[in-house]
């Protein structure tokens, strides 16, 4: 019947079927300790947020306690920067708001909000938010949707959401809504399950998923469940791309914010999330058989929490908007809207 | 930090300048010496992949040292970084403060970013940081030619690229290109890029910024139409085709029943496959919701 749909070949006789918790833990404390390894110095420009990953992944694996606490602590403090009241993602470098919202994330996961200069952190993003209320992530001026998802997720986590327009912030992320039902990273952009991720998450936080009408939520749910592919049974981010472990996360989170977490065949999904482990040195890759990374390692164990594939005891409940352990959402009481 | 570092710096600094091209590749090193790089004819760099990691920690030592913060040695030690990792924010930005200040020149630093876009054709970053450039140049003076031929460049390198049609579609807008000129270049590219999403989103972007009108989407449907024909199993037709359907269904004159029935009637005549499949399943839950649901 054709050329079928592009994908991956995946053995399913043959893969990992078990979920390997001590590898994986191994994996991440193994990653984030060498400094001799590769990766330290190629990635320092993201550092911050490649902690985040580790902690929450470990977390979800009920095994934070696992990780040097004061010294990750110690590391954040040093990526401060006082002139402008956001944080770096690593010392030296300049900041930037998505190394921010990484920092506070750590910060309210190992509870030490205490550490958290509300009030420069409130003024340091009330300031990069512009007149058509979209954000922009550094002084450079940058503007993309996924800005205005870390804003209000940043404001969210210390309580102070009212410190930016919130009508205009709005405002900006339905004009980036397309025809399609999805959302580009500026108006008239491709849709791309990313930006979907933080657009929704962002109409999540503020409360006003209501401004989608039910056609557009149809829409965009089944645009995202289109992203399962048949054969693999994992998900890519748009039409015709291959599956990536990643967009378990971006676009299983994005549907359980439109209430359509149902749409995707689960059983298959899990079996492909499975299937990206790596046995030997534990973590997740992007699909099965390449290279892990503490991004997707997280972003597997977030999806298969999403889609309850192990009990609580195994993985923890992970928070559809935040990628937090909900735990930790349900202790600072933080409100937001799920359909 | 030694004169010998900071001189190998340099010189590759210099190649970098030079060449028109950069690879990397694996180069022997051996016991007496290390092998950085390999130029070939003045103009092809080979950078050698097995010591990036002693170069980029070279470089951030210089980029972060006081005794190295003269604006000429910061060109120098943020050229060769960002060859060697392309998404280091802060050392764009310390470029953006030597061209605000004249000391690295707009076509110039545009050239390098040629070099690196075809090295990392899909960057955000390098696109990013070339519209910044863009912005600080007199807009007269930028080649609208140049920039398309580097989308083009970059999208077939990389296929169903992000971050080449998103600054294609940003040329589009700043530039004031010319819509229909533009349809007419997307169909000869999507002619010989059949697979490509990007390249199909792109083009209902376009549609979307003339003015609507039944015939216009009626052409569109023909020619696509024409593709399935001999085509009927590629995916990216199949959406563009549901693209096509969902911005007719906005226009207020459309007869949403007509429209998905006359839909349902064409595709029989194309040959029965996964997708032709997927969109009847589509265009029945449509039609019986009267266009709200897409799903049961």
């Amino acid at each position: 019947m054709g050329t079928p749909q592009r994908d991956v070949k995946v053995n399913y006789s043959e893969v990992q079927k078990d979920l390997l918790i001590e590898q994986h833990c191994a994996f991440l404390i193994g990653y984030g300790r060498s400094h001799n390894t590769y990766e330290y110095g190629a990635t320092d420009y993201l550092r911050m947020s490649g902690i985040y990953w580790l902690c929450t992944c470990l977390d979800l694996l009920h095994s934070l306690k696992l990780i040097d606490q004061e010294h990750i602590i110690d590391y954040i403090q040093k990526c401060y920067d006082k002139n402008s009241g956001g944080y770096s993602p690593c010392p030296n470098h300049d900041p930037h708001l998505l190394y921010t919202l990484s920092a506070v994330q750590l910060l309210v996961q190992l509870n030490r909000t205490d550490l958290i200069d509300k009030q420069s952190l409130c003024s340091y993003i009330k300031q990069l938010q512009q007149d058509d209320g979209s954000f922009i992530g550094d002084q450079w001026g940058e503007i993309d949707t996924r800005f205005s998802f870390c804003a209000v997720a940043c404001l969210k986590l210390i309580d102070s959401l009212d410190t930016i327009d919130i009508d205009r912030a709005t405002n900006f992320i339905m004009s980036c809504l397309n025809f399609d039902g999805g959302f580009g990273c500026i108006p008239g952009a491709e849709s791309h399950a990313g930006q979907i991720y933080c657009c929704l998450g962002f109409l999540s936080l503020v409360q006003r998923l209501d401004n989608l009408d039910l056609s557009t939520r149809n829409m965009l749910a089944w645009w995202l469940c289109e992203r399962q592919l048949d054969k693999s049974g994992g998900l890519n981010g748009r039409p015709e791309k291959l599956p990536d472990v990643c967009y378990s996360w971006w676009v299983l989170a994005s549907l359980k914010i439109l209430g359509k977490i149902q749409w995707i065949n689960r059983e298959k999904l899990s079996k492909f999330i499975l299937a990206s482990q790596d046995d030997e040195t534990g973590g997740c890759s992007d699909r099965p058989g390449n290279v892990p990374d503490p991004f997707h390692t997280l972003f597997g164990i977030a999806g298969l929490s999403l889609l309850n594939t192990y009990d609580e005891n195994i993985i923890r409940k992970v928070n559809p908007v935040l990628c937090m352990p909900e735990y930790i959402i349900q202790k600072l009481e933080i409100k937001m809207q799920l359909l | 930090m030694s004169i010998t570092n900071w001189s190998l710096i340099s010189l590759l600094s210099s190649s970098i300048e030079q060449c028109k091209s950069i690879e990397f590749m694996p180069l022997t090193s051996t016991d007496e010496y290390k092998v950085y790089c390999y130029c070939e004819e003045n103009i092809y760099l080979c950078l050698n992949i097995l010591e990036i990691k002693p170069i980029v920690s070279l470089c951030y030592s210089f980029i972060f040292s006081k005794d190295y913060q003269q604006d000429n040695q910061l060109n120098i030690s943020t050229r060769v970084l960002l060859c060697y990792t392309t998404e280091c924010l802060t050392s764009w930005n310390i470029r953006r403060r030597l061209l605000l200040s004249r000391i690295i020149n707009i076509q110039e630093e545009l050239q390098f970013l040629d070099i690196l876009l075809n090295l990392k054709p899909k960057s955000e970053q390098l696109f990013r940081y070339r519209r910044w450039i863009l912005k600080q140049e007199e807009i007269d003076k930028v080649s609208t030619n140049k920039e398309l031929e580097l989308c083009d460049r970059t999208a077939e390198k990389h296929f169903i690229n992000y971050a080449s049609w998103l600054h294609r579609r940003w040329i589009i807008q700043y530039l004031n290109v010319n819509i229909d000129e533009e349809l007419e270049r997307n169909r000869l590219w999507l002619e010989k890029n059949l697979s490509d999403s990007s390249g199909y989103s792109f083009r209902a972007h376009l549609l979307s910024k003339k003015v609507l009108d039944e015939n216009l989407i009626r052409n569109e449907l023909n020619m696509n139409d024409n593709m399935l024909e001999f085509y009927y199993d590629r995916e990216s037709l199949w959406i563009y085709r549901q693209t096509l359907i969902f911005l007719a269904m906005k226009l207020q004159i459309i007869d949403k029943k007509q429209l998905l029935s006359n839909e349902l009637d064409s595709i029989k005549k194309i040959q029965e496959n996964f997708f032709s499949n997927r969109y009847s399943r589509l265009l029945n839950t449509l039609l019986s919701s009267d266009g709200k649901q897409f799903r049961t």
